[in-house]
């Protein structure tokens, strides 16, 4: 009995450092040639250099490139999430059908290949007289992160209770200055998530920007696949690639650590706290209990 | 505000109606609600209360029928613009605003100058005594403390009428009892018209100048707390404020005395009634509150009085609570103060005792034939 414990204990760990080595290996593989003097990744790694990252920095076309997914990506986070946030308030006034058939409808980008909204959205374009361009990118990937901003408002705006609202109006405010006032800022942490969630979304993409990107103009995954068939330009690629990740753990730092700020705000539990919260919990003691706001 | 100063703050509901698909909620709803006065709603969950409270409020939209303050029509007022504030059940307090600033929300709104917002705010949350919290968020703020900042926040603006959505419901007994005075306090010092929605029978009749009993949507019976309890109109008013004694009987015709009706409550028993509707003939239920049945030793002479068996003796300290089995057939309840003498400690189940069932204390309940009486749901 113990025996098979501790070696299923044993099993466990095994599976789950191999687990962490099979997910972060890749990264840290980047890492490495990004700073190594060989134009080529192979070991044995020959010298600390940091030319690969000035050189990239000096090719116009792949910061061009890098700033072209930076920026689709945030005006797309800014889109999805504010449509996020209304079709969130839509929903939690539908009922039954008529709400699942509008979830469903909203979250069908997840389950359709990005590659045949690519060519239908590539086809609409044409039909409609346009071409391709970065705003034609904008707009598929504004569809395809859509169901991302949903998931992480709608959660947030069914936890908060809903006579919140109707105090507001209770007591003066316009449904919009009631949203404006009470809403929006309790949903804060939830719309910094879902901005995040969508950019990284975005700047990722590669079928959708493949096919409506204008010539000439490739977002960064575009340019990173063909420029895959140049291995002078490897090193670079790779030099940018630590960069990314460099920045994507920063973000994930910054917002986690941004929504628990807000979080705290959003309760009260200040710098200047300890000594509120002991008095609060004294006034328990006598006979009152705190409400745990939702 | 310049819209409340004109209001004196008397409510009617006429005819309010409110259906939610087939659903009838508010069931062609009649009340007039004096200005001033503490009004209760008292009714089962479910019975439709505080949906009336909320087209009052102006968050559900009549199907039919109209809600006028002091004579106006509000019902295509948004809540938003009616002189009318809520305190909710939940408190729904504003996390993410100060004690201050959730206060002030509704005189910000309405474009209340800087320095008088902070004069008023400050005056109410004396009235309150919660000046020393101002500037603490309200999740950190005990239960009771956080009803009582739902409650300046809705009185800062001087509605013409306040509305309580069970204020009180999530807090303690204890606490419960202690804010129960409080509220009633608060509203005889400032005023304005409280419409108060509870389940809670104890709590209505300790607060309300006037109670409406709801029950499925409709308005079993309003009047004072003394002429329900007393003067219960029909057996859901009687037996769901109190503990009443509900019997099935039928009333054969006069009493002897003239004033009142004799009441078979059996083919064996018959008592002289007083009280309800005497003019009655045939079949009803007649009441008895527990504390106006007499119970004394077998045998004891008199009129209205039946032989019993004690069925069960509830110690309750300063009282005690008797079930009883009556001769008539009827199984009820009586509460006996505790004397202390030699009866009272014999008592004990199985007991042979005889049932005082006085004339006075007895009602014929009009319209309400066996059977009908529905459970609260």
């Amino acid at each position: 009995m113990r025996l098979t414990t501790r070696l299923g204990a044993a099993g466990l760990a095994v599976y789950f450092w191999a687990f962490v080595v099979f997910l972060f290996a890749p990264l840290v593989v980047l890492l490495i040639f990004s700073v190594n003097k060989s134009p080529t990744p192979t070991l044995p790694l020959s010298g600390f250099t940091t030319k690969w990252f000035h050189e990239a920095f000096g090719n116009g076309t792949l910061t061009g490139a890098l700033v072209r997914s930076i920026g689709i990506a945030l005006v797309a986070a800014v889109i999805a999430t504010a449509l996020g946030i209304m079709a969130s308030l839509g929903l939690l006034v539908l009922r039954g059908r008529a709400a699942a058939l509008a979830l469903t409808v909203l979250l069908l980008p997840l389950v359709v290949p990005y590659i045949c909204l690519a060519v239908g959205l590539l086809i609409l374009v044409q039909e409609v007289g346009a071409r391709p361009s970065l705003a034609a990118v904008v707009l598929g990937h504004s569809v395809i992160v859509l169901p991302f901003a949903i998931l992480v408002i709608m959660p947030r705006l069914r936890s908060l209770d809903p006579s919140m609202n109707e105090a507001a109006q209770d007591l003066g405010a316009s449904p919009l200055a009631a949203l404006r006032l009470i809403t929006l800022p309790l949903l804060a942490p939830a719309l910094v998530s879902s901005a995040i969630i969508c950019f990284v979304t975005s700047f990722d993409e590669f079928a959708i920007a493949s096919f409506l990107a204008p010539s000439g103009q490739p977002t960064y995954p575009v340019f990173l696949y063909a420029s895959a068939r140049t291995p002078a330009l490897l090193p670079e690629v790779i030099a940018i690639g630590a960069l990314i990740i460099a920045g994507s753990l920063l973000l994930v730092v910054l917002a986690e650590g941004g929504r628990r700020w807000a979080e705290r705000r959003l309760v009260g539990q200040t710098a200047a706290a300890p000594a509120e919260a002991q008095e609060a919990k004294d006034d328990q003691s006598s006979g009152e209990f705190a409400m745990v706001n939702g | 505000m310049a819209t409340t100063a004109v209001s004196t703050g008397q409510l009617s509901l006429v005819a309010l109606t409110k259906h939610f698909g087939s659903v009838v909620a508010v069931d062609d709803i009649n009340l007039e609600i004096p200005a001033g006065g503490f009004f209760s709603l008292l009714g089962p969950s479910g019975c439709g209360k505080t949906t009336t409270l909320r087209m009052i409020a102006g968050f559900e939209a009549a199907t039919s029928g109209q809600v006028l303050l002091d004579g106006q029509d509000i019902a295509g007022t948004p809540p938003s613009k009616r002189p009318v504030n809520t305190v909710f059940q939940s408190y729904a307090l504003f996390p993410h605003l100060r004690v201050f600033d959730n206060v002030a929300f509704g005189l910000r709104r309405a474009g209340v100058a800087k320095a008088d917002v902070k004069r008023r705010v400050g005056e109410v949350l004396e009235l309150v005594q919660l000046s020393s919290y101002a500037s603490r968020k309200p999740g950190l703020l005990s239960g009771g403390q956080q009803q009582r900042v739902a409650l300046a926040r809705a009185l800062v603006l001087q509605p013409a009428v306040l509305l309580l959505d069970e204020p009180l419901g999530a807090l303690d007994a204890k606490l419960r009892r202690q804010l129960q005075v409080e509220l009633k306090q608060l509203q005889n010092q400032v005023g304005i018209t409280f419409v108060y929605v509870t389940h809670d029978q104890e709590e209505a009749l300790t607060m309300s100048d006037r109670i409406a009993v709801i029950n499925q949507g409709k308005v079993e019976q309003a009047a004072s707390p003394q002429d329900l309890y007393e003067e219960p109109a029909n057996a859901f008013v009687a037996d769901f404020l109190g503990v009443s004694n509900l019997m099935d009987a039928t009333v054969a015709g006069p009493s002897a005395g003239g004033n009142g009706a004799e009441v078979r409550l059996s083919d064996n028993f018959s008592v002289d009634v007083r009280g309800g509707d005497v003019g009655h003939r045939g079949q009803a239920k007649v009441v008895i509150r527990p504390e106006r049945i007499g119970v004394e030793p077998a045998g004891s002479p008199g009129p209205n009085r039946l032989p019993g068996l004690l069925t069960n003796v509830v110690y309750h300290g300063s009282s005690l609570q008797l079930a009883i089995q009556l001769a008539s057939g009827h199984a009820v309840t009586a509460v006996v103060p505790n004397s202390g003498d030699d009866t009272a400690s014999a008592w004990s189940p199985g007991t042979a005792v005889a049932c005082h069932l006085p004339p006075t204390g007895l009602r014929v309940l009009p319209g309400s034939p066996a059977g009908e009486q529905e459970q609260p749901g």
